[in-house]
């Protein structure tokens, strides 16, 4: 699905957190926002969630405005944000609407895929929070969004589980094709995971430089090709 | 990691294990004052520093409640105040959650009623006894109001901060996921206020028995309130503190069946021994 974002901007009471934003996201793109601290990742995404509607500008979703929430539009939040109330399952499932065979056993598929298996009827209380991302991962990931907006959702975890996430968000983009537009302030992971890196300025936000990482899935961490793009980023966000 | 593993594999096992022992040691530390006192005051009475008709002794206290207990006059005063708090808590509670919820849910509503309500909080709940009595008599109705009215207050107050402190993460996800209103309440709200609601009815129910003594202290015929006036009437002093002890056991099997079911509702919070300081 098409996002399209025509000249949106954000202000609160006293900043304008971003400005200006142009940008399309074409179907099953991978885009990292790359920005520092403050600088209105958050801001732009709650925008194209729905969930912050005080914007100005366009934003189109193939072709219509954005006017809310959508079900296509899955999030998952920069915390895990489950409901203590609901053990891991109940948590995983909150958000599908049907209730039959095929679905108890594609929630079963998806804890499988997070690594919660064994887990179904803990409470969140007694999770790590790797294993709270985790979960809050298969609760975006179940309802099968067509775009998947994500909010640093891995800079609370270990860098192993980060890792093993990236690579789960990875195949789980080339199995259903999913467009994911996910805030990081993680370079390495932006070049890892992303077709397209958007950096952006501070205060206001603004699109400063957008980097096409052309090289080939899967990726080496490590590889030179990489590298560059790594330093040329580096240098944008010094500049300032 | 590993640890955590170990935790959430054996949880149920060790925690009750441990529970138990815990609890045992605080029974006995706990014990230990209150015999004492018993004793020492027992000894007293026998050896005549209190006088029987003052203070009498512990056994003389327990006689006369055996006593009153085969008369047959026991269980219907027990019975008459436990279904006058029961009435009133009932009432109280449910005037309580429906207009917090009228008030929580639509502020306008929040900004005709609240203000009034806070204001007649400042009134000690006991300076209306005599307007009730006025109005109703001394009959039933005057004393179920009366309760109804001090368990309103904490119920009310309790429900309404927790209605209005819902968290707006919760909600959020409530909304991304396209939830239903109705679904909105039964999912997110109802858990996330539940917790408020408990603290709301337990202070509430101790209040209800305050309020009982009160109205049974103003005119009654039967009732554990009424045994007190009794004893005073007629110098008893065995019987009025029968009446305080039956006061403290009610009182403390009430507030425990909440208490436990609110520790099984609530098991899911994240809170060090819940309900340890109340
Ligand atoms: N609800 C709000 N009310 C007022 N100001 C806000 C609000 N939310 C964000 N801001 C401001 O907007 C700016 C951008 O905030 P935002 O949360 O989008 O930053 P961010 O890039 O996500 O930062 P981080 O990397 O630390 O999460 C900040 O200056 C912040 O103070
Ligand atoms: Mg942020």
């Amino acid at each position: 699905m098409t996002l399209t974002l025509e000249n949106v901007s954000r202000s609160f009471q006293t900043v304008t957190a971003i400005k200006q934003i142009n940008l399309t996201i074409k179907k099953g793109e991978v885009i990292c926002l790359l920005g520092k601290s403050g600088c209105g990742k958050s801001t732009l995404l709650r925008t194209l969630s729905g969930l912050d509607q005080e914007y100005s500008g366009k934003i189109y979703f193939e072709g219509t405005p954005l006017t809310g929430v959508r079900e296509e539009i899955g999030f998952i939040f920069q915390e895990p944000r489950l409901l203590p109330w609901l053990n891991v399952i109940d948590n995983i499932q909150f958000g599908l609407k049907q209730n039959d065979e095929q679905t108890s056993q594609r929630v079963h598929r998806f804890i499988q895929y997070v690594g919660l298996k064994g887990k179904e009827y803990i409470y969140p209380k007694a999770l790590s929070g790797g294993m709270s991302q985790r979960a809050a991962i298969a609760r975006a990931l179940v309802c099968d969004p067509e775009v998947l907006l994500l909010d640093e959702p891995f800079s609370a975890l270990d860098h192993f589980t980060k890792l093993e996430l990236q690579d789960l968000l990875l195949k789980i983009q080339a199995k259903y094709k999913t467009t994911m537009v996910m805030v990081t302030h993680d370079i390495d992971e932006a070049l890892y995971l992303a077709d397209r890196i958007v950096v952006l300025s501070s205060q206001p936000g603004t699109i400063q430089q957008i980097v096409e990482v052309t090289q080939p899935r899967p990726r080496t961490r490590t590889s030179d090709g990489l590298k560059g793009l790594k330093e040329k980023i580096l240098k944008t966000l010094h500049v300032e | 990691m590993e640890k955590d593993i170990h935790h959430t594999l054996y949880p149920t096992i060790k925690v009750e294990k441990v529970n138990f022992v815990i609890m045992l040691k605080k029974l006995v530390i706990g014990a230990v004052f209150p015999l004492g006192i018993l004793i020492l005051w027992e000894s007293l009475s026998r050896i005549g520093v209190f006088e029987s008709y003052q203070l009498p002794a512990p056994t003389a206290v327990a006689l006369k409640g055996i006593d009153l207990f085969q008369s047959g006059m026991l269980v219907p005063h027990i019975m008459a105040t436990i279904l006058r708090v029961f009435m009133g808590f009932l009432l109280g509670t449910s005037v309580a959650v429906f207009i917090s919820i009228l008030v929580g849910f639509w502020p306008l509503l929040e900004k005709l009623i609240d203000p009034t309500i806070q204001a007649l909080r400042q009134i000690p709940s006991l300076a209306w006894v005599p307007l009730f009595i006025l109005w109703m008599g001394i009959g039933e109705s005057s004393k179920i109001t009366m309760i109804a009215v001090g368990v309103f207050f904490p119920v009310y107050l309790n429900l309404l901060s927790g209605i209005v402190s819902v968290d707006r993460k919760w909600l959020e996800v409530g909304q991304i996921f396209g939830l239903s209103k109705r679904y909105q309440i039964t999912k997110i709200i109802l858990p996330a206020i539940l917790p408020a609601f408990f603290t709301g009815i337990r202070t509430g129910l101790g209040l209800g028995f305050m309020f009982v003594v009160a109205s049974e202290l103003m005119g009654a015929s039967e009732g554990l309130g009424y045994l007190l006036i009794l004893g005073q009437n007629t110098l008893q002093p065995d019987t009025i503190l029968v009446s305080i002890i039956l006061f403290a056991v009610i009182g403390k099997f009430t507030d425990g069946t909440l208490k436990s079911l609110e520790t099984k509702l609530l098991h899911w919070q994240d809170t060090l021994e819940r309900g340890q300081s109340k």
